[in-house]
C-alpha cells in the first residue's frame, strides 16, 4: 500500500496522493518534544494537480485553498471545523493527523502553461500543530466499575498500553451507575504517572474519632496520618492536592458545618508546610473539601526520608465536642496534566448519563442517556486536562461530591472510561 | 496554563460560594497578572478575553461576575469579581466600570437650625432594586453642605438616577480588537457598604448651664433672720447661685433646705476707723463718709467698741450713717452712745435670700454647715441602642472655680428606686489637674467593664474626692433644655438624692469598647459578599465600637487593622478563596517561611520552588545573601512581604517588602 496524505475538515476529504492530486514530495518535519505542544510547524507539500480541463485543475486547487481558509478561520476565530492533515505511511495500518492552522498554495512558474494541458504543479505551504496523533482514539479502559469511596475510585492503566512519543490528553468519561437522580457537583480527577502509580493510591483511611475544640482556639488536630518512608519515596517531593471527604452522619448533625479546615505537614512539632484556611460554609452543604496543594515531603526529597505527619486541623468560632467523621483523605497529584476539577452545575443526572471530559474537542459535557446521548453543556472545567505519558503506567483517580442534602455518598458507583489519541513527533 | 473561571453573580453572596458559569467555548480567559496585599488579600487582577470578536462582546455582561484564577496545579490562586471591562472594537475603546455606580444613595447634609447651631442629618436611602438584584448593593453617602432636607432628597434622587447603572466611557483607539477584564478582590466590596453600629455610645450632647459640684462650707459665722436671709460673715455665699437649693445643718433653730431666691451680690468687706461713733438707739455714724461699703439688709460684726461690739442687722445705709434693726434679738442689741476715737471695725459678710421662710432669727455662733445641692451630681440613662453593650468609660463636661485640688470620681450605678444605688458598678477618676476653668469634656476610665442592658436604668454619679468648699469647687455642665429623653438629673444633698430645682440633664458620654478584632468580625460580617470572618488571635487592643454610618466597612476595617496589636505587631486581614476574611497577627519575625534566592526567586524556607502563581503575602522572607555591611546597619533580613504580584506570562512572582515608614502602619514591620 502506498502512502496516503489527505486534508480533511471532517466532512470533505481531499486525498493528495490520488485522483486529481499526485504527491511529488513531502517530508514531515519533527520538532523538539519540549515545544511540540505549543509551536506550529511550517511545511511544504509538492503536488501535481491534474484534470480534464483548466477549470478542473483550478477547481482542485481551489478545493485545497478552501480547506486552508477553514483552517485559518478556525485558528483565528475558533469557528468552523478543524482541518487536519492526515498521513498514513505505507505499511502502517494507523492514520495520523495534525491540525492545520493556516497555509496557502503557490503555483510553480510553468503552471499557467501546464493548465492548458490539464496539469499544474503546485507547492502547498501548511502550518500545522507540532504533533501527530492517531485519528482513531485508543480506549484504555471501558466502563471500569468504580466506587466513590477513596479506595476504589482509582484505576491503574498499564504503561505498555500507552503509546506514542508525547504525552496525550486523556478523554475521561464517567457514567452514573448508581441511581436515577444523582446531583453530581465537583469532580476531582487525578493522573499519577510519576509517583509509583502501581503502589501509591494516595488513599489515607480514617475511622473517625472524637474531637473537642474550643471557640476561637488555634488549630485543633482532627486527625493525623503518618507518611512513612515508602510513601514519601513515592511522592518524591512533588505537590499533591489534599482532598478530605467527610462521611455521612447518622445523627444529622455534622461537625463540618461552619468551621475552618487546614492541612499541614509536620516533623515532630515543627510545621514544615501548611495550606490556607478552607471554610466549610454555614450549613452542611458540602462534605468533600480540597485543602490545597502541598509538596510531599516539603523539606526536599531523599529516598530515605524519615516519616512525617500529615494533619487535618480545625478551628472555629464555636466550641464543639463531636466525632469528626472524616472518611478518608485522598492525595491527588498536582501539576499540569495531573489534576483537573470539573463542576457539574446542572441538577440531577439520570442513570447511565455520562460526564465527558474531551480535551481534544475542548468540550466538557454530560451525555443524556435517556435522550439519545445528546450533549448538555452544564460542566465547567478548571485546570488542564489529564495527560497520559507514553510508556508509563498511570493511575487515574475520579472522586466527586454531590450538591443535594447528602453531599457525599461513598457507596456511589460509576463507570470509568479512559481514551486518548496517541501523540507522536513523527509519523 | 493558567485559566480563569467566571462565577454566576446571582449565586455569590454571603451564604453560598456561587456556581461557575459555562461561557462560549470559543472564548478563552487568560490571566495576565494579579496581586495580593496584607490589606484584603486578593487585590487586583487583569484577565484577557481571547476569541472571536463577536463572542468577545459577551464580556460586557460579566461585570460583577465572580472570577477565579487557577494555576497548573489546580490551585485557585486569585479570587474576586469583575470590576471593569475594557473592549477595543471598531476604532473605539469602551470601558464599563462599577467605579461610579451606586444603587443605594443617601445624602449627608448640614444646615443651620433655628437656634443658629450647625446640624447634620442623613436622608433615608433610595435604592434601585433592579441594579441591586444584578450587582448587589453598592451604597453611596454623598456629602452636601448648607442644604436642608428637601434639597438633599432632591440631590439624592438625582444621584440614584444617574448612578444606578455601571458607568460607561469611551475614547477613540485604533488598536486591534481586544477585551480585558479588570478584576478586584472581594475585599473591595466592603467599600460598598457604609457601616453603622448604634452600640457603644450613650450620650447627651452639649449643654450651657452649670451645676456646682461640691460647693459648700462650715462656719460658726452664719446668721439667720426671719426676713428669709441667711448670712455668713466670711462672705462664703459669694458663689451660691440663685435657684439652687442648699441644705443647712448645725444651726440651733434653722436646719432646713432652702431655695436661693436671691444670690449674694457682694463679697465680704470691712472698715476700720477711729472716726466711727455710735448713737442710741440704732445709729452708727462716720464723719468721713466711708460707710458706703455696708449695705442695707446685711449683717455686720462690730469689734473694738466698748459697748456695741457684736452682730447687728443693718436696716438702712448711707455713706455716713447706718441704721440697725434694734429688734433683731440674737444680735448685740440696741446701740448705746459711744463717741468716735477708739479703733472700730465694721465687718460685713454676705447673705442670700431664701424663697422659703426662715423660722427664727439666729445669730452666728453655732457651727453651721451650708451645702449646695450637688455634693454629688447624678444623671440616669437608659440605652437608646437596640442591644446592650459594655461600658468602659464615662465622660462629663467639667470646669473649675478657684483651684480645687481633689480629684473627681465618676461612677456608674444601678438604679435603686429612682436614684443611684449605693454601691457603684464601677468607677473612674478625673484628675484635678486636668480640669480647667473653662469647661471641657473629660474622660473617666472605669476600673471595671460594666455590661449595660437595654431597658434598664443606670446612673452616672460625679463626686468630689475631697470636702465641699465655697471658693474651690467644680462645675458640671448640664442642659436645662432637657433634650435628653433617656433619664433625669439628681443632686445629692448630703443625705438624700433630690431633683434639681431647675430640671436639667447632665452632659455625659458613656462609651463602650470592643477588641478591634471583634469589631472587624462584626463589620466584615455585614459585607454582602463576605461568607465568613475568621479571627485567629485577638489584637488585645480595644476601641469604641460605635459608628455613625458615614464611613464604609472597608475604611473602618483598615483603620482597625492599622491599629495593630498590643504587642506592636501588624494585623493582617486577607480574603480566602472561600470569601472568608481571615484576620491574624503577623507571624514571628524569627519564623521566616520563605527565602529570597540569589537569582531573584522566592523559594520556600527549604530552598524549594513554591507553587507557581500562589501569592505570598503577610509572611517573612530571609534574604539569601546580603552585603554584611548593609545587614549590620539595617537588619535587612528577614523582610516582611506586604504585597506580591504574579506575572502570568513571565511566570514571575514579585514581592513588595515592608518599608520603614513609621506612618505606613501596614508595612511598619520592615
Amino acid at each position: 500500500m502506498a502512502h496516503v496524505l489527505q486534508l480533511t475538515d471532517g466532512t470533505a476529504t481531499l486525498t493528495l496522493t490520488g485522483g486529481s492530486y499526485t504527491l511529488l514530495d513531502y517530508t514531515p518535519i519533527a520538532t523538539d518534544p519540549s515545544t511540540a505542544a505549543t509551536v506550529t510547524i511550517s511545511e511544504d507539500i509538492s503536488l501535481l494537480v491534474s484534470g480534464a480541463s483548466t477549470t478542473a485543475v483550478q477547481a482542485s486547487i481551489h478545493a485545497i485553498e478552501q480547506m486552508l481558509t477553514y483552517a485559518a478561520n478556525r485558528a483565528e476565530f475558533g469557528t468552523g471545523p478543524r482541518v487536519y492533515v492526515q498521513y498514513q505511511v505505507s505499511g502502517d495500518a494507523a492514520t495520523y493527523r495534525s491540525e492545520v492552522v493556516g497555509g496557502y498554495v503557490d503555483v510553480t512558474p510553468d503552471a499557467i502553461k501546464a493548465w492548458v494541458g490539464g496539469k499544474s504543479e503546485i507547492l502547498l505551504h501548511i502550518k500545522r500543530r507540532g504533533w501527530w496523533e492517531n485519528v482513531a482514539p485508543t480506549t484504555l479502559v471501558t466502563a471500569s466499575a468504580r466506587t466513590n469511596n477513596g479506595s476504589a475510585d482509582t484505576v491503574l492503566l498499564g504503561g505498555g498500553a500507552i503509546t506514542g512519543a508525547l504525552p496525550a490528553p486523556a478523554i475521561v468519561e464517567i457514567t452514573n451507575t448508581a441511581t436515577s437522580a444523582l446531583y453530581w457537583d465537583t469532580f476531582y480527577l487525578g493522573a499519577n504517572a510519576f509517583n509509583d502509580p502501581a503502589g501509591f493510591t494516595g488513599y489515607l483511611n480514617s475511622t473517625g474519632a472524637a474531637i473537642t475544640w474550643s471557640a476561637g482556639a488555634a488549630d485543633s488536630v482532627m486527625e493525623a496520618w503518618s507518611l512513612n518512608s515508602t510513601m514519601l519515596a513515592d511522592t518524591a517531593g512533588d505537590y499533591f492536592r489534599v482532598v478530605v471527604a467527610f462521611a455521612d452522619t447518622s445523627s444529622g448533625t455534622s461537625p463540618q458545618s461552619d468551621i475552618y479546615l487546614r492541612v499541614r505537614v509536620k516533623y515532630g512539632v515543627t510545621i514544615l508546610a501548611r495550606g490556607g484556611l478552607v471554610y466549610t460554609g454555614p450549613g452542611v452543604t458540602k462534605k468533600v473539601f480540597d485543602l490545597g496543594a502541598l509538596p510531599l515531603p516539603p523539606g526536599g526529597y531523599l529516598t530515605d526520608n524519615v516519616p512525617l505527619t500529615l494533619e487535618v486541623t480545625v478551628t472555629a468560632d464555636a466550641a464543639s465536642s463531636v466525632n469528626h467523621y472524616i472518611d478518608f483523605v485522598q492525595l491527588i497529584p498536582a501539576g499540569r496534566g495531573r489534576f483537573r476539577r470539573l463542576e457539574q452545575i446542572g441538577y440531577a443526572v439520570g442513570l447511565n448519563d455520562t460526564l465527558v471530559d474531551d480535551p481534544v474537542t475542548g468540550l466538557v459535557y454530560v451525555k443524556d442517556y435517556s435522550d439519545g446521548n445528546k450533549r448538555i453543556p452544564i460542566v465547567t472545567q478548571r485546570g488542564e486536562p489529564l495527560m497520559l505519558w507514553p510508556g508509563r503506567a498511570c493511575r487515574i483517580t475520579a472522586l466527586f461530591d454531590e450538591s443535594d442534602a447528602d453531599p457525599y455518598n461513598p457507596s456511589r458507583t460509576y463507570g470509568l472510561t479512559v481514551r486518548y489519541h496517541p501523540r507522536r513527533l513523527s509519523v | 496554563m493558567f485559566t480563569a473561571t467566571l462565577i454566576d453573580p446571582a449565586t455569590v453572596n454571603g451564604t453560598v460560594r456561587g456556581n461557575p458559569v459555562v461561557i462560549n467555548p470559543l472564548l478563552e480567559l487568560r490571566p495576565l497578572r494579579y496581586n495580593g496585599t496584607v490589606r484584603g488579600g486578593y487585590d487586583l487582577a487583569e484577565v484577557e478575553v481571547v476569541g472571536p470578536l463577536y463572542a468577545m462582546q459577551d464580556a460586557i455582561g460579566w461585570l460583577r461576575y465572580g472570577i477565579e484564577i487557577v494555576n497548573d496545579y489546580g490551585t485557585v490562586t486569585w479570587v474576586g469579581y469583575v470590576h471593569e471591562v475594557e473592549i477595543t472594537f471598531g476604532g473605539m475603546r469602551y470601558i464599563l466600570s462599577l467605579d461610579n455606580m451606586a444603587n443605594s444613595v443617601r445624602v449627608l447634609h448640614s444646615y443651620r437650625s433655628a437656634d443658629g447651631t450647625q446640624v447634620s442629618a442623613l436622608t433615608d436611602a433610595v435604592t434601585d432594586t433592579q441594579s441591586v438584584a444584578r450587582y448587589g448593593t453598592k451604597e453611596l453617602v454623598y456629602p452636601l453642605s448648607d442644604a436642608e432636607q428637601e434639597q438633599a432628597e432632591a440631590l439624592r434622587d438625582s444621584l440614584l438616577a444617574a448612578m444606578a447603572t455601571p458607568h460607561a466611557s469611551g475614547e477613540p483607539d485604533a488598536e486591534a480588537p481586544t477585551a480585558t477584564l479588570r478584576c478586584r478582590g472581594w475585599y473591595y466590596t466592603l467599600d460598598w457598604k457604609h457601616y453603622s453600629n448604634p452600640l457603644g455610645r450613650e450620650e447627651n450632647g452639649d449643654g450651657k448651664d452649670t451645676q456646682p459640684l461640691g460647693l459648700g462650707f462650715t462656719s460658726s459665722e452664719v446668721g439667720f433672720t426671719i426676713a428669709r436671709t441667711i448670712h455668713d460673715m466670711g462672705g462664703r455665699f459669694v458663689n451660691f447661685p440663685a435657684d439652687t437649693k442648699i441644705r443647712v445643718t448645725g444651726s440651733a433653730s434653722n436646719n432646713a433646705h432652702y431655695t436661693i431666691e436671691k444670690a449674694a451680690d457682694e463679697a465680704a468687706t470691712s472698715l476700720t476707723a477711729t472716726t466711727i461713733a455710735f448713737e442710741e438707739t440704732d445709729d452708727i455714724v462716720d464723719g468721713t463718709a466711708r460707710l458706703g461699703i455696708i449695705t442695707k439688709g446685711s449683717m455686720i460684726k462690730v469689734t473694738g467698741s466698748v459697748a456695741n461690739s457684736g452682730y447687728h442687722m443693718i436696716d438702712g445705709a448711707t455713706e455716713t450713717h447706718l441704721t440697725t434693726w434694734v429688734g433683731y434679738g440674737p444680735g448685740a442689741g440696741a446701740i448705746v452712745n459711744e463717741a468716735a476715737g477708739p479703733s472700730i471695725t465694721l465687718a460685713q459678710g454676705n447673705h442670700i435670700v431664701a424663697k422659703e421662710g426662715v423660722a427664727y432669727n439666729e445669730g452666728p455662733g453655732a457651727t453651721v454647715t451650708v451645702a449646695c445641692y450637688g455634693q454629688r451630681v447624678a444623671q440616669s440613662f437608659t440605652l437608646s441602642s437596640p442591644a446592650g453593650w459594655t461600658a468602659v468609660k464615662v465622660g462629663i463636661k467639667l470646669g473649675k472655680v478657684g483651684n480645687p485640688g481633689d480629684n473627681i470620681t465618676v461612677s456608674l450605678h444601678a438604679d435603686a428606686s429612682g436614684q443611684p444605688a449605693v454601691l457603684a458598678l464601677a468607677s473612674g477618676t478625673i484628675s484635678a489637674t486636668s480640669v480647667q476653668a473653662d469647661p471641657a469634656w473629660l474622660w473617666a476610665e472605669l476600673g471595671a467593664d460594666v455590661p449595660l442592658s437595654t431597658g434598664v436604668t443606670y446612673w452616672i454619679v460625679a463626686a468630689r474626692a475631697g470636702a465641699n468648699d465655697w471658693d474651690d469647687y467644680y462645675n458640671v455642665i448640664v442642659d436645662e433644655g432637657l433634650t435628653y429623653a433617656g433619664g433625669t438629673c439628681k443632686l445629692w444633698t448630703g443625705s438624700t438624692w433630690q431633683p434639681r430645682p431647675v430640671d436639667a440633664d447632665m452632659a455625659f458620654r458613656v462609651w463602650g469598647a470592643e477588641l478591634t478584632t471583634s469589631q472587624i468580625d462584626t463589620i466584615a460580617g455585614e459585607g454582602e459578599f463576605v461568607r465568613g470572618v475568621r479571627v485567629e488571635g485577638s489584637s488585645g487592643v480595644r476601641s469604641n465600637q460605635y459608628r455613625d454610618g458615614t464611613t464604609t466597612a472597608l475604611e473602618e476595617i483598615n483603620r482597625l487593622l492599622d491599629t495593630g496589636t498590643d504587642s506592636a505587631e501588624t494585623m493582617i486581614g486577607m480574603m480566602t478563596n472561600d470569601q472568608v476574611l481571615h484576620v491574624r497577627r503577623s507571624p514571628a519575625k524569627s519564623a521566616a517561611a520563605y527565602l529570597w534566592s540569589r537569582d531573584a526567586r522566592l523559594l520556600s524556607r527549604y530552598g524549594h520552588p513554591i507553587e507557581a502563581g500562589v501569592l505570598v503575602v503577610g509572611e517573612y522572607m530571609d534574604i539569601d545573601e546580603i552585603p554584611p555591611a548593609i545587614d549590620a546597619m539595617a537588619e535587612f533580613s528577614p523582610r516582611f512581604i506586604t504585597e506580591s504580584e504574579y506575572d502570568v506570562r513571565a511566570g514571575t512572582l514579585t514581592p513588595t517588602l515592608g518599608s520603614r515608614d513609621p506612618y505606613n502602619l501596614s508595612t511598619r514591620m520592615a
